[in-house]
């Protein structure tokens, strides 16, 4: 493997130990569990919650707790005593990755946890609609996508706030967090959201590790923008170089699956682009939908990734990216 | 009657020390602490320029296995973000580079907390721990190094590692998975150092791959505790801030098939399974496939100290 | 403890004098440390079969994955990788010629000793009598006998497998030592190749072996086994190297062939 040597030798070999205990005493070395819910820990003030549907991110802080994703409807209550568990501070603010019920299902109950940011709120004709709109909760950001997708569905689970530009930013909590919109990836309504000082991206179902990656169409998905996405992810992640024994990088807390770094993230992004290639290519060559599933283009990944049942296999993957390939060509 | 009494005393205490003398140190564990050189009498080709493509040998792939591995081009590693990225903890075990394992302990009971071993030039420290603390849970982040925790039995100390980062297994693109674990047993003889690895990747393995090393105490091996600083550069423009993935379709790797060629083995053979570890494999190769050796050998014949003998060292085919 | 007992009666009846009872602390004290080591006094020592740490018998099978090429199968003429030979080993490899060994009876050559952990071969590894190992291998049908105490060998040619002295080194906390390892040092082997193609190894070659016996996480047992070669004529330095072998529940793959000078 190439490298540049810029030759720098000079940490002490001795403290390192410690380095590597934060590491993974932090991300994730020590967890508490609140029945089947697991907190695990990222960063001195950052926490993911595995277990209550898709991964949730917790920034805690003076002001109080960020939530990006609220998990599946049902598993609030679990949510909120391991919640508990890290912090006395109310909920402040709720971000969603997309309208997933095992993202946002959980928005009202948590919400209504929560307080607004704004104290005093509520019956104070000063403040906006959204904060009033919301009764003095916490509020509810996510991409305007978002609440057209779930506009037929019960509003309060609705975000409070919308965005529709590339980005919305906000400081919270002594950081700037920035919260992207990735147009047509896993659907049309997708964020990802980044937390400078902590140096955390939640990446919600744009990154999921633990399957092909879920392509929405009907909600406007697609597979370039699945990769876009996952290159965009990389160019927002840091490396732990040029010193990679420590534990210094960007976290990134994926949809479902563990706490990653940029290097799981490049593992999976050379996956996805293969395996497109490889189903271009049988499309180049002609071969119809059912002739590329005939021909197993997610040969080498599929033990890893596939599923033969369930509400995402392979073969809606494969698909998924066909429908999406030969679409382009057209 | 005092002075009856303190000879019978002192002489007490002498059969009880020697009694102490002849059984030995009362503690099970070995100092495996210092500089061990990787000892270069196997892994011959692994070790020198790197097995050739295609060469899958005695591995035990899986069919999904050997479709990675006959996918795979060197030319990934020119992606920026992999210029610095660490071999996996599996090649610990063999080298080529050498050992530098030391303990830490309990600033107050004494006790051993971690045995560490470290870090060659392109791989992780790896942090044994030795307190018995369980191994985190499947969300938990996967270091470049894995989580291994170690136990003595006896005067073997077994480390078992989990949370390894998915990354090749050999040079030549045989890739193991993110869901692998390793045991290690490590035992002293002396100044020798063996290593028995057992490897399972229920992704890409059939069965376990074990492989086993030797190291020799030489404090001049080239080791040190952390690897050296590294800073990615721009190898290959059209690879940077692009979706291109270097790979081979299915089928369509040009050079699957170089390491069957230049020693006349069948496919069967080259690209490994479970069956290539096995004696009885000899048997097919022999009766079904009617392997003949090459007539000599024309590329990665020695690599001899010994200056005085001059053969074809590497894959250039000329004689040095 | 018979000879030791008498020294200290002979001890406590000396005339006192200053320092004298000290020194004669010191004395029992290291005559005590060496006691093992006194003739006679392991009279009744046990067995090594009924002292073995470890428990090798059954059936093993080597595990071939590093240098494949070179041991599963006849490497060219000319492939000496990872062997650390000198130049006059070189010369004599590179006039390898199997018919002739064929045609000399000499069709054993790259199954002796030396050679016989990294072939692609079974162990049936048996208790030859209470102070003999007996390792017999399927591939060329070979034996070789592990001799643990004053075993001296015979007078007579050099064989194959030469002559093997064990040792048991045992391990783990004191005083109970209940872990250990096996270590054969073996000698007066007769001149053969290291691999099937012809690399030599003198009549002066030495081996030391440790063989190691570890569970896997599986419950399979598994032996790994660290050899240092020593030859003076045909190896630069020592070679050392470890094979691995996993227990088979039974004889039914044992598949003894006999010894060919090109398979």
């Amino acid at each position: 493997m190439a490298r540049k040597f810029s030759g720098s030798w000079k940490r002490k070999p001795e403290g390192w130990t410690l380095a590597l205990a934060i590491l993974l005493g932090i991300a994730g070395g020590r967890y508490a569990s609140a029945q089947d819910i697991e907190i695990l820990q990222v960063q001195p003030n950052f926490y993911m919650i595995a277990g209550a549907g898709g991964n949730i991110g917790v920034q805690i802080g003076s002001a109080g707790i960020v939530l990006v994703d609220t998990g599946s409807a049902g598993t609030s209550d679990k949510v909120l005593a391991a919640l508990k568990k890290i912090s006395e501070k109310p909920i402040r603010y709720i971000i969603d990755t997309s309208a997933d019920p095992d993202h946002a299902g959980g928005n009202s109950a948590l919400a209504r946890a929560g307080l607004s940011i704004i104290s005093g709120a509520v019956g104070n004709p000063a403040f906006g609609e959204d904060v009033l709109g919301n009764n003095g909760a916490a509020s509810v950001l996510a991409h305007d996508n978002v609440l057209s997708r779930m506009n037929a569905g019960d509003s309060a689970e609705w975000p409070t706030k919308t965005y529709t530009s590339k980005f919305y930013k906000m400081s919270l909590n002594g950081e700037g967090i920035e919260v992207f919109h990735q147009p047509a990836a896993h659907s049309d309504g997708d964020s990802f959201v980044l937390f400078r000082r902590s140096n955390v991206i939640v990446a919600g179902d744009l990154f999921d590790p633990t399957r092909f990656p879920v392509i929405d169409r009907d909600k406007g998905g697609s597979i370039h923008g699945v990769i876009d996405a996952l290159n965009r992810l990389l160019e927002l992640t840091i490396p732990p170089y040029p010193q990679p024994w420590l534990a210094e990088r960007t976290y990134v807390i994926p949809g479902h699956g563990p706490i990653s770094d940029s290097h799981d993230v490049l593992e999976y992004r050379d996956m996805v682009v293969i395996v497109t290639d490889i189903i271009q290519d049988m499309i180049n060559r002609g071969m119809t939908l059912e002739q590329v599933q005939a021909a197993n283009p997610t040969d080498g990944y599929n033990a890893r990734y596939g599923a033969s049942t369930g509400p995402w296999t392979t073969e809606m993957f494969v698909t998924a990216v066909y429908k999406g390939l030969s679409a382009k060509r057209r | 009657m005092i002075d009856k009494f303190r000879k019978v005393a002192m002489e007490s205490l002498a059969v009880l020390l020697g009694t102490l003398l002849m059984s030995g140190p009362a503690f099970a564990q070995v100092d495996l602490s210092g500089v061990w050189g990787f000892v270069r009498g196997q892994y011959g080709q692994e070790n020198g320029g790197g097995s050739d493509i295609g060469d899958f040998t005695g591995i035990p792939l899986n069919d999904e296995g050997r479709a990675v591995g006959l996918s795979f081009s060197a030319a990934q590693w020119s992606e920026p973000e992999r210029q610095c990225q660490y071999y996996s903890p599996r090649y610990v075990s063999t080298g080529p580079f050498a050992l530098n394992i030391w303990s830490d302990t309990d600033p107050v009971t004494g006790k051993i907390i971690s045995w560490n071993m470290g870090a060659w030039i392109d791989k992780d420290i790896v942090t044994v721990w030795m307190d018995g603390r369980p191994h985190p849970s499947a969300s938990a982040f996967h270091p470049f190094g894995g989580f291994a925790t170690g136990t003595w039995e006896g005067d073997t100390l077994v480390i078992r590692t989990t949370h390894i980062k998915w990354s090749i297994l050999r040079i030549n693109g045989v890739q193991h998975s993110d869901r692998a674990t390793m045991t290690q047993y490590i035992v002293r003889h002396g100044d020798l150092l063996s290593m028995l690895t057992y490897f399972e990747d229920p992704v890409y393995l059939s069965e376990p791959f074990v492989l086993s090393s030797v190291w020799q105490v030489n404090p001049k091996a080239n080791s040190i505790r952390t690897s050296p600083a590294c800073e990615p550069i721009n190898e290959s423009p059209r690879l940077e801030n692009t979706s291109i993935v270097p790979h081979y379709l299915p089928g369509k790797n040009p050079f699957a098939n170089d390491y069957a060629r230049y020693y006349n083995l069948p496919l069967e053979a080259a690209q490994g399974g479970a069956q290539t570890m096995y004696p009885e494999f000899r048997k097919k190769l022999k009766d079904v496939y009617h392997y003949v050796p090459p007539e000599k050998c024309t590329r990665y014949c020695c690599d001899s100290p010994d200056p005085a003998v001059k053969c074809i060292r590497d894959g250039s085919g000329q004689v040095r | 403890m018979k000879t030791v007992l008498r020294l200290e009666t002979a001890l406590t009846h000396s005339p006192p004098r200053r320092g004298g009872e000290f020194g004669r602390v010191l004395l029992i004290l290291c005559l005590l440390s060496l006691c093992p080591r006194l003739p006679g006094f392991a009279q009744n020592a046990p067995s090594a079969k009924a002292s073995a740490p470890i428990d090798l018998s059954g059936y093993w099978v080597t595990i071939i994955t590093p240098d494949w090429r070179e041991r599963m199968v006849t490497p060219a003429r000319g492939d000496y990788l990872a062997v650390p030979l000198t130049a006059a080993a070189q010369k004599i490899a590179d006039a390898w010629d199997p018919a002739k060994d064929e045609a000399a009876g000499e069709q054993c050559r790259s199954y002796g000793s030396p050679a016989i952990n990294a072939a692609p071969t079974r162990f049936h590894i048996t208790w030859q009598d209470d102070n003999t190992l007996k390792v017999e291998t399927d591939y060329g049908m070979q034996t070789r006998l592990f001799h643990f105490g004053n075993w001296k060998p015979p007078a007579g040619p050099a064989t194959w497998q030469g002559d093997s002295i064990a040792t048991w080194e045992l391990t783990g906390p004191a005083p109970a030592r209940k872990s250990g390892n096996l270590r054969v040092t073996t000698t007066h082997v007769r001149p053969g190749y290291f691999r099937k193609n012809g690399i030599p190894y003198s009549a002066n070659v030495r081996m030391i072996e440790f063989w190691d016996l570890f569970t896997d996480p599986g419950g399979t047992q598994r032996i790994m086994i660290t050899q240092q070669i020593e030859d003076p004529e045909y190896l630069f330095r020592t070679w050392i190297t470890t094979y691995n072998f996993k227990k088979e529940p039974d004889a039914s793959k044992w598949d003894p062939t006999p010894c060919s000078s090109r398979w």
